[in-house]
């Protein structure tokens, strides 16, 4: 692909999230109602009981953007029905390495996902909502600060909304610098004020969340898609995407790519057109030596498997997930044993310091990776950080602990050799058989 | 060293905008925080007696968050991202140029106090990698080259503006009642990577 291309053609029809990107002063009220914002709203209030609203989006299959890909209707069937607090609670951390897509669609369309909240709210039955906002976001904190007070100055929010009996305060509660706080039940506990350490579940969140409440935690983008689905219906949106994933994707791309940045796309986009059609290519056109294809957190997909189709089941086929869909492409010229160090040195960092093997096995994985990179790694240490794997996976109350072990495992079984070559009197090939 | 007239007022608006009084704590230290740009002992004391708290949770909150000080920090806090997008850009030779150009000491404050230096980890801004926070701003792509220019264009930007944090004399530079820093210029003018290739 040659010359300038705009963000606008790569565009699906579709969702389109994204669609305003560059629009000016989207969270101008009336410059968004000119663009259908709150247009789904407004017919929801209309047309819809709240069990219809969740009966579309349980149909539109809109699977949970933030990672666990785990269907929204659904988890909003699990509240309770009937009086008693409810909440919504939006997960707006993204702190994961490499994923921008939740800032950017904050800070250029605000009012979206405000309308996506009034949506899920009202068919949960929820009247306050909490958007949690890592504290690094100030500009996109402010941006939907700006869009509440003009939302509910409009009656899009607050008391007996648009003359219904539907009430809604949202909040919009910032962090002040801590991954574990984008782990939902780290989450709860940030807003009741405790330090951000995961709960042990059963009970979950759906049952007992924010204060004790039954609440739905969902991700940004889950939230942003449900406007389009409640106007323009669920088969609509089924028309995207892949059969088993529908819709699209706000992927996020970055590493060694001529252009990085976020692409929505139709789910299912196969990591070669990713990172050659829309990033345009690896600088220097050098090979791409390995793809991380959610952040530091999900298994690795080698180089000869770029054809992969980035959809929720395809990468599982790898034993990867699609996860949050933020690609970090390296090229030929890493060493891997370095890059891997930097990846566990970020898990070590955020560790909540709440379950042992994870706190302590971090620390253990970047001890023996900075052994290596100095080139005083001993034999040993390769069987080591497996074993420190072993310890910390599944062992733990949260998917942290899990994922600090995928850049260990991944290297390992993609690109033993380089750790090899590292360790001085590493054998460089099986010991010959002793003679009798 | 009671709360400032203006921290006051904003606590007790984040108190009432919040359903439940606990939730108001972290937003309370964060206003407490910006009056000095670091929070002393005494000020979470404060401020969690102010909720009708004991002071004990908001200390668990003020040494957990890498975004509240619980030790004196300069003008400007440089969170330098060192996850692996911006590490595979180039921000450890960032890093090191900061260093070299700072001399931080073993907290990481330069000896004016004007500058901070802290690790960052990935703060979602990857298209504009290597970059950093300064205060409540993302500045990048950096290049290593041109970081003794970025940081005379802050100091020289914060001469004009109210000074906080370790700089220990504001009568040194210009009266410091010109408002609030406004950052967006000071951003705006500092001299980023040329556009790769």
């Amino acid at each position: 692909m040659t010359g300038a291309i705009t963000f606008e053609q790569l565009m699906p029809a579709g969702p389109n999230l994204t669609e305003y990107r560059h629009a000016p002063n989207m969270v101008d009220l009336d410059v968004a109602r000119s663009r259908g914002a709150y247009d789904g709203l407004t017919k929801a209030l209309a047309e819809y009981t709240p069990e219809q609203v969740t009966g579309i989006v349980m149909d539109a299959t809109v699977l949970g953007r933030g990672g666990a890909g785990f269907p929204a209707g659904r988890k909003w069937s699990f509240i309770p029905k009937g009086p008693g607090q409810k909440y919504l609670t939006v997960n707006a951390d993204e702190s994961e390495p490499g994923t921008f897509s939740n800032r950017e669609l904050m800070e250029t369309n605000p009012h979206l996902l405000i309308e996506g909240v009034a949506l899920c709210c009202y068919a949960v039955g929820a009247s306050r909502a909490f958007i949690y906002i890592r504290g690094e976001y100030i500009h996109a904190a402010n941006q939907l600060n700006r869009a509440i007070t003009s939302a509910r100055a409009a009656n899009l929010l607050g008391d007996k909304i648009l003359g219904s009996e539907f009430n809604l305060e949202v909040f919009v509660y910032q962090g002040a610098g801590a991954y574990i706080c984008g782990e939902e039940t780290a989450l709860l506990e940030s807003i009741e004020g405790n330090r951000p350490m995961p709960r042990s579940r059963p009970p979950f969140p759906a049952v007992a969340g924010l204060y004790g409440k039954p609440t739905v935690i969902n991700n940004v983008e889950t939230i942003a898609n449900i406007p389009a689905i409640i106007r323009n219906g669920a088969d609509w949106y089924k028309a995207f995407g892949t059969p088993t994933s529908p819709g699209t994707k706000v992927y996020s791309l970055s590493g060694h790519v001529r252009r990085p940045g976020n692409y929505e796309l139709n789910l299912g986009i196969s990591l070669r057109d990713l990172i050659y059609e829309y990033g345009q290519g690896v600088p220097g056109d050098r090979a791409v030596k390995v793809v991380l294809p959610s952040g530091a957190a999900a298994p690795w997909i080698p180089a000869d498997a770029l054809d992969t189709p980035m959809d929720y089941d395809n990468p599982r086929k790898l034993g990867t997930i699609l996860g949050s869909a933020s690609v970090i492409v390296m090229d030929e010229s890493v060493s891997i044993p370095h890059a891997t160090l930097r990846l566990i040195e970020f898990f070590n960092h955020e560790s909540c310091g709440k379950c042992t093997p994870c706190r302590e096995g971090t620390l253990w994985l970047v001890k023996a990776l900075k052994r290596i990179c100095a080139g005083e790694g001993v034999p040993d240490d390769l069987q080591l950080l497996l074993n420190v794997c072993d310890s910390i996976a599944g062992k733990v109350l949260c998917a942290l602990g899990d994922f600090a072990v995928s850049p260990v495992q991944s290297s390992l079984k993609y690109f033993r050799h380089e750790y090899e070559a590292m360790i001085p009197g590493y054998p460089t090939a099986e010991p010959a058989l002793a003679a009798d | 060293m009671a709360l400032e007239p203006e921290t006051i007022a904003e606590i007790e608006r984040i108190r009432a905008a919040l359903p439940e009084a606990r939730s108001a704590l972290l937003p309370s230290l964060k206003a407490a925080q910006s009056e000095r740009g670091w929070l002393p002992q005494e000020t979470i004391k404060d401020v969690a007696e102010m909720l009708g708290l004991d002071p004990n949770p908001a200390y668990m909150l003020a040494t957990f968050y890498t975004m509240l000080h619980t030790e004196p920090v300069g003008h400007y806090v440089l969170e330098v991202c060192r996850s692996l997008p911006c590490y595979l850009r180039g921000s450890d030779q960032v890093t090191e140029a900061i260093r070299g150009a700072l001399q931080p000491d073993e907290h990481g404050n330069s000896v004016d106090g004007m500058f901070s230096l802290k690790i960052g980890e990935c703060l979602g801004d990857c298209p504009h990698a290597p970059m950093m926070r300064v205060n409540d701003d993302f500045v990048g792509p950096l290049a290593a080259e041109t970081i003794p220019e970025t940081l005379e264009i802050l100091r020289r930007r914060a001469a004009g503006g109210r000074v906080r944090g370790l700089m220990a004399d504001p009568a040194d530079g210009p009266p410091p009642n010109e408002g609030p820093l406004t950052f967006s210029n000071a951003i705006q003018s500092l001299p980023l990577a040329r556009v790769r290739e």
